[in-house]
């Protein structure tokens, strides 16, 4: 009992140190040089010096050359500062749009009869497993020059809508990403009282007056959640907007990107990222005002009943046209790509003319190289990161050590700020031995990992709040050792959220461009920027064909699983 | 103070019926309770009357003004929920300004409109409102809470706060649905004492829905038992305790030692096959029909003592309840429940033969159902 006591104390500090090591070196140190790049242009190379132990280097490295020139030039050069400006703009309409649809839609669903819920639901979050790139695809095929709605539109006169513009780039982002702030608003609207409205009205407030002084404050946490999820989603969302928008529009996050492929220009892409984390921060400061603003104890009282449901029935059948037409628009994007990756010939007709299986053939048989890239990628980094997020989270959750709260924050940060900036530190870090990892495999696997692990530690941690520590204790009562009670106890227990994060964090990683595509090897290219690529090019029968194939392996086993284990593990 | 008709009110849920042709008349300044267990349309009944509910027959009228069709924002009734339903997000005193807000909310024009909804609820409260506030909060006891916010007050601090915003507005009509199902035992006798005395010095008409037979009998003027959405007796507390008509009402009440009985000779009845009673009312016509002994009217004799009414049994439980104690005595196949002031207790113990005896005019008569 002794011994296996100050083996599981030793096993901790063991723990303890792989995570600070791993979290000091590849996220703390980059972010850090990407900071110092920003200042001096240069990758300063502050792995050398430390791993030399030369602090004198260091120190001199640091200072040398350092000054506020990239700042100014931030300033100074359209290029940047209309990209920050335009990047801010376009994700602040996103993020309206999203919370308009998103909590219309969640309001539809809890508060009015209206008919196939369970469908609307289904189909509401359906968005969430398209990447947002396919959907980009989709709104090409669309609204391009012989688009099917293009056509439609002709007909009646209208001219094209040009899928190539900031609009259609903006649409694209909305109907991907709505569903988190449906998501979120929903989950306000249930943990809200509906006799608070009643009271409301009891009271003497008309309808207007509940809403505007009940009902809203209500919810607002819940919509500034989602709302910053999508904010975060929308502005560091490379792909669609290096897809759809031109470049004579500066997005910040596309100027990143050019700014460190090609003629590698150090200070500017440094100087870029770091600015697109000091928004995202500003960000996350802003929704936590809001939150803690309008923060208050929920009661809970006893009785809490079901909301009264608007059951006008043409009031829900409208409602209903609506739904489906919103949530209908994704399921057409999907279909039109699935017609796109069987027709052989699509031109002038309003169906392809005639079908073929070539696309997939290629796709599965001639040149699987890039779905098997994006399986291996994936699959290590999948275990890397869950094994990670099962230390951190026990870390934060079951220890009592100090730097916990810091631990918590510090591996939020890599999900909250933009995948391209989190590159672009990898790239100043790592570009120089000792540690000349960039356009490895190893560095993907790294950004992979130490980016998905916050949806690890997220989901775990929501399974050790569910069971509590009792669990543990009765079993260490029962006379079970430490290790025993991990195995026998712990694990099974936290099995749904493991397996909740297992899951984002696959999906998440298989379908990544923003940085795969700033760190990836050619050799090793997944088939996420294989898809990118394809579309960017203008192959899009090709890249609908392995789109397709992409989310039928990704989302194929996802359902199994769901089927075999969801059942029992949803129960807990 | 309104007076308030509820005439031949139906409601529906899907097939079922949750009222079924209830009609009340509860005159000014009355105290009427809604006693039943749940489903029985009592909370049905009172949401119709707040306005939450729309009924699908009848009519409700405060005063001779028929209102099924006025919103509920506009029926000025006050109503205290089962939780509260305080505003978590709003301090006690902005709570409580709520409704006095919301009543020159319907009151103004647009832009006044617009003004009460852009600025804060505290910047709103007019002076006079702050002196209503404040008497409202001398009234629950609950001075220099108004800053508080709900979250951070007890159970019954919240009661309070619930009652003095449904006071505040002075509305016609009082609703209470089950206010004090979530509060411990000796909290909820003080709260019906004040909610009583509160509800007295204000005379106004009040409805108040409780399962709690003990907390209806305390409270009410009158007591409207409910069950399966149809009034099965309205009555006194007195009428209700002491001529339940009929055995579910007996149950309901916890009357104890009720029997099923058949009509004999000479104001006579027979109960349990063997046993006969002597009974003083009048008995009906027909066959069957239910008997039942309060357990304080059943007195012990000594040995050899005789009564109308006396019977030998077996004393199977001896429970000791404070106040008093509690027998249970076998008969031939029915056991009879004794209840003895503690003074005069006669202290037998368990498995002794005893003799008791009752009354024939403590012999309820009620139908079977």
């Amino acid at each position: 009992m002794q011994g296996d006591r100050r083996l599981a104390s030793v096993g901790q500090w063991l723990a303890f140190a792989v995570v600070t090591v791993v979290l000091l070196l590849f996220l703390v140190i980059p972010m850090f040089s990407l900071f110092w790049v920003s200042f001096t242009g240069e990758p300063s190379n502050i792995l050398r010096d430390l791993f030399r132990g030369d602090l004198a280097g260091f120190v001199r490295n640091l200072t040398e050359g350092a000054s506020l020139h990239y700042y100014r030039e931030f300033f100074t050069t359209p290029r940047y500062y209309m990209g920050l400006i335009n990047g801010l703009l376009f994700s602040a309409m996103v993020t309206l749009g999203c919370c308009v649809l998103g909590v219309g839609l969640a309001l539809a669903m809890a508060r009015t009869a209206v008919p196939f819920k369970g469908v609307l639901r289904a189909l509401s979050v359906l968005p969430l497993a398209i990447p947002s790139y396919l959907m980009a695809l989709s709104f090409i095929l669309i609204f391009g020059k012989t688009g099917l709605i293009t056509r439609g539109l002709a007909l009646v006169g209208i001219p094209q809508i040009d899928p190539f513009t900031p609009f259609a780039c903006a649409m694209v982002q909305i109907f991907s990403f709505f569903p988190l702030v449906l998501l979120t608003t929903s989950a306000a609207l249930e943990r809200m009282d509906p006799s608070l409205e009643e009271a409301s009205s009891v009271l003497g407030g008309p309808r207007d007056y509940t809403f505007s002084r009940v009902s809203i404050p209500m919810l607002l946490p819940g919509v500034a959640a989602g709302a910053f999820l999508t904010f975060i989603r929308s502005f560091g969302d490379f792909a669609t907007m290096k897809l759809l928008i031109p470049s004579s529009t500066r997005m910040i996050v596309v100027e990143a990107y050019r700014d460190m492929s090609g003629n590698t220009y150090w200070g500017g892409a440094a100087t870029l990222s770091t600015v697109m984390v000091a928004v995202i921060l500003i960000g996350l400061g802003l929704q936590k005002y809001v939150i803690e603003r309008n923060r208050f104890e929920t009661l809970t009282g006893k009785g809490i009943a079901q909301p009264r449901l608007m059951q006008n029935p043409a009031a829900c059948w409208a409602i209903f046209a609506v739904c489906v037409i919103l949530l209908g628009f994704p399921v057409l994007n999907l279909g039109i790509i699935a017609l796109l990756s069987v027709a052989s010939n699509w031109t002038t007709t309003a169906l392809p003319s005639s079908y073929t299986l070539a696309n997939y053939q290629r796709a599965l048989f001639d040149k699987p190289e890039s779905i098997v890239n994006g399986f291996i990628l994936s699959g290590i980094a999948l275990v890397l990161a869950l094994a990670f997020a099962g230390g951190v989270a026990y870390m934060i959750h079951r220890t009592k050590f100090w730097g916990r709260h810091v631990l918590d924050f510090v591996t939020l940060f890599p999900f909250i700020i933009p995948g391209t900036a989190f590159a672009i530190a990898l790239v100043t870090t790592f570009n120089e031995p000792p540690l000349a990892l960039h356009l490895t495999v190893y560095i993907v696997v790294i950004a992979y990992v130490i980016t998905r692990t916050p949806y690890g530690v997220r989901s775990i941690l929501a399974s050790f709040q569910q069971i509590g520590p009792a669990m543990e204790e009765s079993s260490k009562t029962l006379g079970a050792t430490g290790t025993v009670t991990l195995w026998k106890v712990l694990l099974p227990l936290i099995r749904p959220g493991i397996i909740a994060g297992g899951i984002m964090i696959f999906i998440s990683t298989m379908t990544d461009v923003a940085i795969t595509i700033m760190v990836c090897p050619p050799a090793w290219y997944p088939a996420s920027l294989h898809v990118f690529n394809q579309v960017a090019d203008s192959h899009y029968s090709s890249a609908a064909a392995y789109g397709i194939v992409l989310m039928a392996l990704i989302y194929i086993p996802y359902i199994i699983m769901l089927k075999i284990v969801g059942v029992r593990d949803m129960s807990l | 103070m309104s007076r308030v008709v509820i005439q031949n009110l139906i409601k529906r849920y899907g097939e079922t019926l949750a009222v079924n042709d209830v009609s009340l008349d509860v005159a000014e300044g009355e105290f009427l309770t809604m006693l039943g267990s749940s489903g029985c349309g009592k909370t049905t009944t009172l949401r119709c009357v707040a306005g939450l509910e729309m009924p699908d027959g009848g009519e409700i009228y405060f005063d001779s003004r028929p209102i099924s069709r006025v919103p509920p924002f506009e029926r000025s009734c006050g109503m205290v929920f089962q939780n509260y339903a305080l505003f978590p997000h709003m301090t006690v005193a902005e709570n409580l300004a709520y409704g006095l807000m919301a009543e020159r909310y319907r009151d103004a024009g647009f832009f006044a409109r617009t003004g009460i909804l852009f600025g804060t609820v505290l910047a709103n409260i007019a002076a006079d409102d702050h002196k209503r506030i404040m008497e409202a909060l001398e009234m629950v006891e609950l001075k220099g809470f108004e800053k508080r916010k709900p979250g951070q007050l007890s159970g019954g601090q919240q009661q309070r706060v619930a009652l003095a915003r449904a006071l505040i507005t002075r509305p016609r009509v009082l609703l209470f649905d089950e206010p004090l199902g979530a509060l411990d035992a000796q909290l909820r006798v003080k709260m019906r004492e004040e909610i009583r005395r509160i509800q007295k010095r204000a005379a106004i008409t009040t409805l108040y829905v409780t399962h709690d037979q003990e907390e209806a009998l305390a409270i009410s003027d009158r007591i409207a038992v409910m069950r399966h959405g149809v009034i099965a007796q309205l009555g006194t507390p007195e009428d209700i305790y002491k001529r339940p008509r009929s055995r579910f009402i007996a149950d309901f009440i916890g009357l104890g030692n009720i029997f099923e009985a058949r009509r004999g000779d000479n104001q006579r009845v027979s109960v349990g096959g063997s046993l006969e009673m002597a009974v003083a009312t009048t008995l009906p016509e027909t066959g069957k029909f239910n008997v039942a002994v309060r357990p304080e009217a059943i007195r012990f004799l000594a040995a050899g003592q005789d009564a109308p009414n006396t019977y030998d049994g077996v004393v199977t439980l001896r429970m000791f309840m404070g106040t008093s104690v509690k027998y249970v005595v076998r008969c031939d196949s029915l056991e009879f429940v004794v209840m003895q002031p503690e003074q005069s207790d006669s202290g037998i113990a368990m498995d002794q033969p005893v003799r008791f005896s009752f009354n024939p005019d403590d012999i309820l008569v009620m139908e079977a159902d």
